[in-house]
């Protein structure tokens, strides 16, 4: 029955999606945009010299990088925007109402964003690749196992801000700490080894930065499980304590809501 | 009484918002059952509390204290038992995907309520053809007008062909006759037809009088009364209301009315040159308090041009009456 549910919670958000044509093109187009801005980047760095980064070029190394964060944007931002929007609208009392576990009724709505958001990470390294990006050593399964991984550990990070909006009804810090401190500190734009050791502690604080590794160990250099287990094994570990907690704390703002009654409120 | 099981049972429920200075009080001590096929008013004053009772019924508010079954589930324990066999209207008409059609929203939230796709077209054409609303099965919802949204709103909530229905004051954007219609097919389609159950909370309460099997009147969180509406008009204190008509020195004639230990309220009814029309009700039906009234007139050279009894026995009065905070 819960499938069912999910596949009805996507096909319906996909409509909505589409429904807003032009935020739905721009996304695209903003996606291509970016590949372009790290292409001529990449251009930048030759001329003076430097071309080679983790051993592939500074343009794969961003389009990785770049592809990734739509993750972190969508852990940090998705769940909780879509759940804030539902609340605006009206839409999370009939939805509360009906026969559906209520965890499904408050999350499920954004099971399109992450699908929409896999198929633009996609999307966008095939355009890199027809542009210039080396993938020539790439290392396919195990770069699908390593999102697969830090998928799960992201969509805690997604949970945790969506059960925030609930019980503060505003934006969440989760969103603040990615926007400013991830994108840093995780290596997007810059391997980490360029930030002083006392900062890179940081940096190993943060799921992201073994996701990033790892994906562009497997993409850049072909590197499979064998060597990417540590990272792997790591970013495990942050799933196992992440999600279990952010459920809980996903479980006590579905208990403030009914407690409260504030569902609508703003 | 009624020998059959109750379809929801309320014992003894309260429900308190928030701590300290911000504390309402907005549920005390209600208990109350609806019997299979009842088609069960709740009325009262805003902030009575009635939606708050609805909306720990349908299990999207905790109770403080006190327990609630719908269907024989119990709404804190069982909520999505309880969800699978009800449908809830509201008065919020925004509660809609604006930019998908009618059909889209419809086909989202009949999935959302376990219809099983095979039945899914069919509901949607029964519920739309239902309300009226076929030809708008392709619009856009934002394009409909909220008398529209509000019947949409009806059709939504019987998608799943529910035994129980919570209706929260959805007449409130309709026009006269879409209301009288939409009434309509609440009392002899859903309640007497197919034996639905519904509890149903309103402000317009001269139009309920017919409507609903039995009332119960709340006011400050508490039940005031409850019974037929007929019940509830004999158990009102006898009063006596008159309407004069008047001539003379009308200022002052009504300000001594206003004086009389007897007279409980005047109403102008309509005003004149020559003679104007007022509605006086008396608080007990005695002569006494009646010849008060006419010696008054005298007293200011005036003249009873006519008189009539116009007692008036309606749920409006009734409400008012045991919303007071005086009744006991
Ligand atoms: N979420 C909430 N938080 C705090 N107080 C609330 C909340 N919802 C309702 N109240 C308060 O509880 C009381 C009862 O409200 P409720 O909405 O149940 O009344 P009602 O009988 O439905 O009134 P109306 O006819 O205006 O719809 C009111 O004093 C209201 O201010
Ligand atoms: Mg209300």
């Amino acid at each position: 029955m819960n499938s069912y549910k999910l596949l009805a919670l996507i096909t319906h958000n996909f409509r909505l999606a589409w429904a807003y044509k032009l935020n739905f093109v721009t996304r695209y187009l903003g996606m291509i945009v970016s590949v372009l801005l790290f292409f001529f980047l990449d251009q930048l760095l030759r001329q003076s010299g430097t071309g080679k980064v983790e051993g592939g070029t500074y343009f794969t190394f961003l389009l990785i990088g770049g592809a990734f964060s739509r993750y972190l944007e969508l852990s940090s931002h998705a769940f909780s925007a879509n759940l804030r929007e539902e609340m605006l609208r009206g839409t999370i009392e009939p939805l509360l109402v009906t026969a559906t576990p209520t965890t499904l009724a408050l999350l499920g709505p954004s099971s399109w964003m992450l699908i929409e958001g896999t198929l633009l990470v996609i999307i966008q390294l095939v355009v890199g690749a027809v542009v210039g990006a080396d993938f020539s050593q790439a290392n396919w399964l195990t770069a699908l196992l390593i999102l697969g991984v830090s998928l799960t550990s992201l969509l805690s990070y997604g949970i945790f801000s969506a059960a925030f909006v609930i019980v503060f009804k505003r934006g969440d810090p989760i969103n603040w700490f990615v926007n400013s401190v991830a994108y840093v500190f995780s290596g997007v734009f810059f391997p980490i080894t360029l930030l002083p050791p006392w900062l890179r502690i940081i940096s190993y604080a943060l799921p992201f930065t073994y996701a990033l590794r790892a994906l562009r160990g497997a993409l850049m250099r072909g590197e499979g499980v064998r060597q990417l287990w540590p990272d792997l094994l790591v970013l495990a570990g942050f799933t196992a304590v992440l999600l279990p907690v952010s459920f809980w704390f996903m479980r006590y703002a579905i208990h403030y809501l009914k407690e409260t009654g504030e569902l609508t409120h703003y | 009484m009624n020998p059959e099981t109750p379809v929801i049972e309320v014992s003894h429920l309260y429900k308190t918002y928030g701590t300290g200075k911000q504390q309402v009080d907005a549920v005390r001590d209600v208990s109350f059952r609806v019997y299979p096929g009842e088609l069960f008013g709740l009325f009262g004053p805003n902030g009575a509390g009635k939606s708050t009772i609805v909306r720990i019924l349908t299990t999207l508010l905790l109770p403080t204290r006190g327990k609630a079954w719908v269907n024989g589930y119990d709404v804190v324990q069982d909520p999505l038992a309880v969800r699978a066999s009800i449908g809830l209207v509201t008065a919020d008409e925004r509660s809609f995907y604006g930019r998908l059609s009618v059909t889209q929203n419809l086909q989202f939230y009949a999935a959302m309520q376990n219809v099983p796709r095979r039945l899914i077209r069919e509901r949607i054409e029964y519920v739309l053809q239902l309300f009226g609303l076929t030809e708008k099965a392709n619009t856009p919802v934002q394009m409909l007008s909220s008398g529209q949204k509000q019947r949409l709103n009806m059709a939504r909530a019987l998608l799943h062909d529910p035994q129980v229905l919570f209706l929260d004051e959805p007449t409130r954007s309709m026009d006269v006759q879409t209301a009288d219609f939409v009434r309509g097919l609440i009392r002899d389609e859903l309640a007497d037809k197919q034996k639905k159950t519904i509890v149903f909370i309103s402000h317009e309460l001269h139009e309920m009088e017919n409507f609903c099997h039995r009332v119960t009147i709340l006011a400050n969180g508490r039940i005031r009364t409850s019974g037929t509406p007929a019940e509830l008009a004999a158990r009102l204190p006898r009063r006596a209301l008159y309407r004069v008509v008047i001539t003379g020195d009308i200022p002052r004639i009504v300000s001594a009315w206003h004086t009389l230990a007897g007279v409980e309220s005047v109403a102008e009814v309509s005003a004149g040159t020559a003679a104007s029309a007022f509605d006086i009700a008396l608080a007990d039906d005695s002569s006494a308090a009646w010849l008060e009234v006419l010696k008054v007139v005298q007293a200011h050279n005036g003249r009873l041009e006519t008189w009539r009894r116009a007692d008036d026995e309606s749920l409006r009065r009734i409400v008012a009456h045991f919303s007071r905070s005086d009744v006991p």
